[in-house]
Formats: C-alpha cells, structure tokens, sequence
C-alpha cells in the first residue's frame, strides 16, 4: 500500500513510517502538516497514494485548511485519523469530516493496521466519495470505538436516567399541567405524581420545576412543536 | 567495539513506541530490547534487561510520574 503520513511530529512520523515500511508498505512521504500533505498527494501522479495518515491535531496548518475540504478533494485516498486526542467530539468531527478510519496512538502497531488496512478496502467501495451511499462504514479502532461510546453517554445527558413514567411527568409538566391534574391524567394519587416530578427534577439535576420544563425544552426531550402549533392555531 | 545500548521504549502511545523500536532495529549502536505503554512493566523489564529507560513519555494520570522527566 502506498501512503502518506501528515503528522506535526518529525519523529512520530518517522517511527511510524519506519513500523509501516517493515509490514511491506510504501511511504510515499511524510508531511508536517495538511499543506505539505496535499502538494505530496497532488505530486503522487499516475501513482496515487491509497492512504493518508493525518493526526486531528494540526498546529502548523491551524484553521487554514479545512481537512474535509481537503478529503473531498482526494478522493481516491482513504483518510485515517490516527490521533492522542481522545475525546469524543474530536473523533467525531474527523469522522463527519469525512476520514475512513479513525484510531487512537495508544492503539498497538496490529490494531491500528487493521483499521488502515480495512479503511482502504472500504473507501475502495465508496465511488463517490464518504458521503455516497456506496460508502463502506468507517473503520474505528476498539479504543476509539470506547471513547465515541462514551461520548454517546455524556451527549445523553441526565435525561437516560428517566423512567418513561417521569418522562410522561415532564412532559405533562412543559405543557403547564398542576400535580391534580396531572395525577388524574395519569391515573394516580397526587403523592405519587408529586413523587414522579420530584425524581425527574433530582435526574435533571433542576432546583424549581419551571427549570426542569426549561432544560426539556432546550435539550429537545419534549416535542413541543405541535402543542405551540395547536394553541397558535387556537388563537387565530 | 563497543557493545550496543540497550534500550527500553517507554511511552504510553502505543504505536510510537513500538515505532521507534522499529527505528532504533536498524541503528547498530541500539538494542531496543522492548517498547512498553504500561509503566508498571518498566521496572521488571530494564532489572532482567539490564536496559536504559527511554523515556519518550507517560501521562502523570498513567502512573509515569516516578521516571525522572528528561526535560
């Protein structure tokens, strides 16, 4: 395989150009930053690079180039994020941005050829680009499967925690409805309805039920849109 | 002729330890005995190595904090 290495670390590149060379790999070049790595894929010619290596992290290049920009640009290259940053939101972008694999350093030699390897075989199946429905899925190291996962967990938020019934409550509690009348809508005791709100507010971690209707409806967990309609069109 | 140096890899990017050990293979004055990411191992290995500690780098939060930092 051919491939090109965009790292803002001389050494790590040279280590890594060294480890791919051993497993029988060409480095066509190792780039410094994004700038670099697009002239070596432009000079690769008739013999086009397979693959390029890009750290998430990219100081020399700051905002100058857009990295999806430069993907969509390449597109028989597979991209391969290869990255020490191990929040959920940087993978995120890399993948949105476009990349065919995303790995952490801390991965081993093994795992993270595996994912270049089989980033390739999917772009190979991708004819038009990651954003075609042709595209084979993203190859995401198991670590860095770990870290989206666990991104997914901080993006649900406190609100996983409530029980459908204390969702019910709260969205009975956007709507403006009082414990009684909630209760009789349930068809519960108002102790037990007052019990429902009580925990959702606890979940949520809100002080006053008026911030816990805030926090629904800001974080989406309660469809409003078609109570706001109804009392639009009840106003007309 | 001098012996070659043996070296232990430390660092807990996995892929850039084991890539320098790949690196330093093919420097005949270097021996790089083994690259390692799991402090707890560093001590085991350079007592039954007789190895230098390269320490390339560990995260304080990773337990690294007791190999001197070569600034």
């Amino acid at each position: 395989m051919r491939i090109v290495i965009c790292d803002g670390h001389r050494v790590f590149a040279d280590a890594l150009a060294s480890l791919l060379r051993s497993a029988g790999h060409e480095v066509a070049g190792t780039a410094l930053d994004l700038d670099q790595a697009v002239g070596m894929l432009a000079a690769s010619g008739s013999k086009p690079a397979e693959a390029c290596i890009i750290d998430l992290r990219q100081p020399r290049s700051g905002q100058r180039r857009d990295i999806g920009r430069v993907i969509a640009d390449t597109p028989g290259t597979a991209f391969v994020a290869l990255t020490g940053l191990a929040d959920p939101a940087s993978l995120r972008h890399a993948i949105a941005a476009g990349v065919r694999g995303v790995a952490l350093k801390g991965d081993d030699f093994g795992e993270f050829l595996r994912v270049l390897t089989e980033a390739v075989a999917s772009r190979g199946t991708a004819a038009a680009g990651a954003s075609s429905p042709e595209a084979g899925p993203v190859i995401v190291s198991s670590s860095a499967r770990a870290v989206l996962k666990r991104g997914d967990g901080l993006a649900a938020g406190p609100s996983q925690f409530l029980t459908e019934r204390e969702r019910e409550a709260l969205g009975r509690l956007v709507r403006g409805e009082s414990t009684a009348g909630m209760a009789r809508a349930m068809g519960v005791h108002v102790s037990t309805a007052r019990t429902h709100i009580d925990a959702v507010l606890c979940k949520l971690g809100a002080h006053t039920r008026l911030e816990a209707v805030a926090y629904a409806v800001r974080e989406g967990l309660v469809d409003v849109s078609g109570w706001q309609f109804e009392q639009h069109a009840a106003a007309t | 002729m001098t012996s070659p140096v043996k070296l232990l890899i430390v660092d807990d990017h996995r892929v850039f330890a084991e890539g320098l050990q790949s690196v330093f293979r093919a420097e005949p004055d270097f021996w790089p005995v083994a690259a390692v990411s799991d402090p707890g191992q560093v001590l085991g290995v350079v007592a039954a190595s007789q190895a230098v500690a390269l320490h390339a780098g560990l995260r304080p939060e990773l337990g690294g904090q007791w190999l001197p930092d070569p600034g």
